[in-house]
């Protein structure tokens, strides 16, 4: 694929898309004065714009690309992860999204900080920010970097730069209301782009689904092995904690839970995280279907795969080879240029949740504790956000050869085992204390930390030992279970001052997150 | 902020409480069991997960999981559906 010359449609259609975002910036930017328009766009956007735009920010490389190649390599065993997506998100809309639209502010650090130490939980909610948006971010640009050097003949370094160089731009001048568009545009794109995929992939098979699996045992190197699962994971404990890091992982994801706080009430939430599950799961349905289908034609055409049955160019790049082979040059470089515009939008959706972390929890609310002026908080978030970002691309140079999956799974780990414990206690228990939330938060990272280096895929095939001494791939069984006894233990045996005003608060809490009043 | 609190008090407040933490829990119980039974039967009875779905060759296991897709999104539309209906969604308070 490299060398044969740049594909126009996709550069036309990139630069398409990359002019009407930096149109929508500008148009943005005049609107963007105060802080509320800046981190949650004035809360004037509508439930379904909303929905398509948290929809937009899990549909991820890492869902598009790299779900439909774990159906292409691991077959069935990848359902346990398109089903968690879904069902992750059907969670959010049931146990949280009301109580949290009406907590809430700006960022989730107003949730937990509602009645606990406001300084002390905001410093831990940016601490928990940071270390998942950042190894997200990193993960989602190393992604964008490869991808791009493959289909654009643009060195990585370079594209790294024009990645990290226009999600700063949107972020730092049209904050949330630019943010929130360039994200919806984006998941209109992909999801027809994605449709059109599944119609025509099927059209290969005459529409059969019969056909399709049929083909698909046929051509598979493990033949009908593939629907059997197990490949991945053989253990219950496996099985739960990777459900776990689903579900937990999503609820503490803190750009998704920022924007809750974008639309007007309790009730456009709720719509809009409905519209979410509604898109996304419909997503899901389509790559595992593409996944399959893209076994039976790629294989059987066998031009991009070699004798083994892996792939050019990695697993990472099924879905668009997949749309060479059934769409031909045009359509492969709309796939191509839609790809490249998820990761654009999805990135800019982590950098404004950073840098509220930054400008809004640590700065403004826990060290000047609120004594600064509305105007001179957006002008801290719009320079960290060029901060933030910088450091995004440092690093993005730095980790090219990192695996961009065990990143991302890292970054959803911490967010579970992190930031859920608290946001859930927060919510839904009256004994947590400001000590058993702290204590809970940084046992959380301490375990996730230490199960993950210790797991097989950084402890056996990163670092090159024989075996793990923490056998199983995912860390959120232990790390999530440790975070809620560590901070339930420490809570039950507070007995100070601050304890008793944590606790006697709750019923205040409880009336604002049912009323929102 | 500080008469939430006493306001809490209100019986009808009270009863919407509590029917939307019945479906909060009830709806977050049914979705998040059905999709952990699945995986992990998915480990112990991993030939019927392979084998094909009545006849076709649509796996078992797939087909099952397709359906709990199918379920989120369903009960994620009868969900908005009942609470932003008045007496169980949000409301202008009383006083």
């Amino acid at each position: 694929m490299t060398g044969e010359g740049v594909n126009l449609t996709a550069v036309s259609v990139f630069v398409a898309f990359v002019s009407l975002s930096l149109i929508i910036t500008w148009w943005a930017a005049k609107r963007t004065r105060s802080t509320a328009d800046f981190y949650t766009a004035g809360s004037k956007i509508t439930g379904m714009q909303n929905g398509l735009a948290l929809a937009g920010d899990f549909m991820s490389a890492a869902t598009f690309l790299g779900l439909t190649g774990l159906v292409f390599i691991g077959g069935s065993d990848a359902m346990i992860f398109t089903l968690g997506v879904t069902v992750s998100w059907a969670f959010l809309l049931f146990a949280f999204a009301d109580r949290m639209r009406n907590l809430g502010r700006f960022t989730f650090a107003d949730i937990v900080a509602f009645r606990l130490h406001p300084e002390r939980l905001r410093i831990l909610a940016a601490a928990g920010t940071l270390t998942v948006a950042i190894p997200y971010l990193i993960a989602q640009m190393v992604g964008a970097g490869l991808l791009i050097e493959t289909l654009f003949n643009i060195p990585y370094f370079g594209a790294v730069m024009i990645v990290g160089t226009l999600m700063t731009v949107y972020v730092a001048f049209g904050g949330m209301l630019a943010t929130t568009w360039v994200q919806v545009i984006k998941a209109v794109l992909l999801l027809s782009g994605g449709t059109v995929l599944l119609l025509l992939s099927l059209g290969q098979f005459d529409f059969s689904l019969d056909r399709l699996f049929s083909k698909a045992a046929e051509f598979h190197p493990r033949g009908a092995g593939i629907f059997r699962p197990g490949g991945l994971y053989d253990d219950p404990i496996s099985v739960v904690s990777l459900a776990l890091a689903f579900i937990c992982g999503t609820a503490g994801l803190p750009h998704v839970l920022m924007r809750f706080f974008t639309v007007p009430d309790a009730k456009e939430a709720r719509k809009s995280i409905g519209y979410a599950v509604l898109i996304i799961g419909f997503f899901q349905f389509a790559i595992v279907l593409i996944g399959f289908a893209a076994i039976g034609i790629l294989i059987s055409d066998g031009q991009y795969v070699d004798d083994s049955g892996r792939i050019a160019g990695g697993a990472n790049m099924v879905s668009v080879l997949l749309s060479r082979v059934v769409g031909g040059e045009v359509f492969f470089g709309l796939i191509a240029a839609v790809a490249f515009a998820t990761i654009l939008a999805v990135v800019a959706g982590i950098l404004l949740s950073a840098s509220a972390a930054v400008a809004h929890d640590f700065y403004s609310r826990a060290i000047r504790k609120g004594n600064l002026s509305d105007a001179a908080e957006v002008d801290i978030s719009r320079w960290a956000t060029v901060v933030i970002g910088g450091i995004a691309i440092g690093l993005s140079m730095f980790f090219k050869d990192m695996n961009v999956g065990i990143l991302s799974t890292i970054a959803l780990a911490i967010a579970a085992s992190v930031n859920f414990p608290a946001i859930f206690l927060a919510l839904f228990w009256s004994g947590l204390t400001t000590r058993g939330a702290v204590a809970g938060g940084l046992t959380g990272l301490v375990v996730v930390i230490v199960l993950t280096v210790l797991s097989p895929p950084i402890w056996v095939n990163v670092l090159g030992n024989q075996s793990a001494i923490y056998p199983y791939a995912y860390p959120t069984l232990f790390s999530v279970g440790a975070a809620f006894l560590v901070t339930f233990v420490v809570s039950k045996s507070d007995n100070s001052e601050r304890a008793r005003i944590d606790r006697d608060a709750f019923p205040a809490q409880v009336y604002r997150s049912e009323t929102g009043h | 902020m500080s008469n939430g609190a006493e306001r809490l008090n209100d019986p009808d407040l009270q009863q919407i409480i509590r029917r939307r933490s019945l479906l909060r829990w009830s709806f977050s119980g049914v979705i998040l069991g059905v999709y952990l039974l699945w995986g992990i039967c998915g480990v112990y009875f991993a030939d019927f997960y392979a084998a094909p779905f009545f006849g076709n060759t649509l796996p078992t296991g797939l087909a099952i999981g397709f359906m709990i897709i199918a379920l989120a999104m369903i009960m994620s539309i009868v969900y908005v559906r009942l609470t932003n209906k008045v007496g169980v969604g949000d409301r202008e308070p009383s006083a």
